[in-house]
């Protein structure tokens, strides 16, 4: 946030991702939306659900979530609505040399319109193109000097997939080993797909 | 017909308790955000089910207390989850390959509108213009089978259930199985089919404020929990 990036476009899981939970310092999405850095978002689930409530006659409430919505109203912040499973496999396809994958989610609904379709098993398929990023800002709970990693429960979600679709990965860890002090059999992410490692501690 | 709209309605943990019979022993099921998280609270004893999180657990547990939160726990909709014996962590493409492979048995979600086809529409409402479809799109097409549990009306007591959704779709003839406030109807190739109804109403006020033809069973019973 502080070198002042802007024109961005963030791949994630939603805006509301990575704010400190605690409200003290650092800055997550919400942040870069917010200031005014990032002009597209990819995401499955942009809004928290429970900023944007589930009924139709439910109002947002949140002052964050509605600095955002008023960008994106405004015309200023481009949101791209995908599945997450799509999302998910997009991603894998763009660091896994794939030129996309043709996929069943969405047949049939306002997200298929106007993609290719191709029936497989007697079940219509969309075409889905890969997607890469220049850079990935993740999180493991530690590496060894090889950037290999270890994650802690949910990191392992996202962090893998995005790992391997960007140019430059960057991830922060709690603790650096020696190479050879991480047990090879518990490594989830090799450190071919890390470029640089931020420690916190 | 009319009914009185203050006409007493089950309440969103009876909805989950009903729904909570539908999960036989040993099902992987994914619970969607709403009423169908209230659903692990009912789960008949002695059955077994294991929940896959699109975070990328399977056999996930409870909500985490106040207090006991951990960032690195969470399901899909950024809960904290309480650590559970036997819980295993995978990438998001590995835990999309297992709803788009049939390996989830059941998912349990909400719905603005279901169809007499049994087409869902919880992914986005006009009025706010972007839809927050997360799991839903790839659940909905690749589960095995999806239970719907909403309220029967939405807060102006419009029908939910239609002849044809007017929000946008998220799958289409996905839903076998609506669990409502006021009944328990099934989505069958013949229509929808009234199987139960709630305590002190009649089917045909149940009909009522049901935006298509309802069948009613031949052996159309009571609530059953």
């Amino acid at each position: 946030m502080d070198n002042g990036s802007n024109n961005l476009t963030v791949i994630c899981q939603g805006e509301w991702r990575g704010e400190p939970a605690d409200g003290g310092d650092g800055a997550g999405i919400r942040s870069l939306v917010a200031n005014g850095q990032v002009s597209k978002l990819i995401s499955p689930l942009p809004f928290h659900p429970f900023d944007t409530g589930n009924e139709p006659s439910s109002e947002p409430s949140s002052e964050p979530y509605r600095a955002v919505e008023a960008r994106w109203k405004s015309g200023q912040l481009e949101i791209e609505v995908i599945p997450q499973g799509v999302l998910a496999e997009r991603l894998r396809s763009g660091g896994s040399g794939i030129g996309g994958v043709f996929l069943p989610t969405g047949t049939g609904t306002r997200f298929g319109a106007a993609k290719e379709v191709r029936e497989f098993g007697g079940r219509d398929h969309l075409f889905e193109p890969a997607l890469k990023a220049d850079f990935a800002l993740l999180r493991a709970v530690a590496s060894d000097t090889l950037g290999n990693l270890v994650y802690d429960g949910t990191q392992r979600g996202w962090n893998t997939v995005m790992a391997m679709a960007a140019r430059v990965s960057v991830v922060e860890v709690d603790d650096v080993y020696d190479a050879g002090e991480l047990d090879g059999e518990l490594v989830v992410t090799p450190g071919i797909f890390v470029n640089r490692i931020v420690r916190t501690r | 017909m009319s009914v009185p709209v203050d006409k007493e309605r089950l309440d969103r943990e009876v909805i989950a308790m009903r729904v909570a019979k539908e999960l036989p022993d040993g099902a992987y099921v994914n619970l969607g955000i709403g009423i169908p998280t209230l659903v692990s609270s009912y789960v008949p004893e002695g059955n077994a089910v294991y929940y896959h999180s699109e975070s990328g657990i399977l056999n996930c547990g409870p909500i985490a207390e106040e207090g006991e939160e951990d960032i690195d726990l969470i399901n899909a909709g950024g809960q904290f989850l309480q650590p559970f014996p036997g819980m295993s962590f995978f990438s998001s493409a590995d835990a999309f390959a297992m709803i788009r492979g049939g390996h989830v048995d059941i998912t349990v979600l909400g719905s603005h509108q279901v169809s007499a086809k049994g087409d869902l529409a919880n992914w986005m409402l006009h009025e706010r213009g972007v839809g927050n479809v997360g799991g839903a799109m790839d659940l909905a097409a690749g589960a095995r089978e999806v239970i719907i549990a909403m309220e029967h009306t939405d807060r102006a007591n419009n029908p939910k259930i239609v002849e044809e959704c007017t929000f946008p779709i998220t799958s289409k003839g996905c839903v076998s199985l609506i669990v409502t406030d006021l009944a328990v109807i099934a989505c069958t190739g013949e229509g929808l089919v009234l199987k139960e109804v709630a305590p002190g109403w009649t089917p045909e006020e149940v009909q009522s404020l049901t935006g298509a033809k309802l069948t009613f069973a031949p052996d159309l019973k009571e609530y059953q929990l």
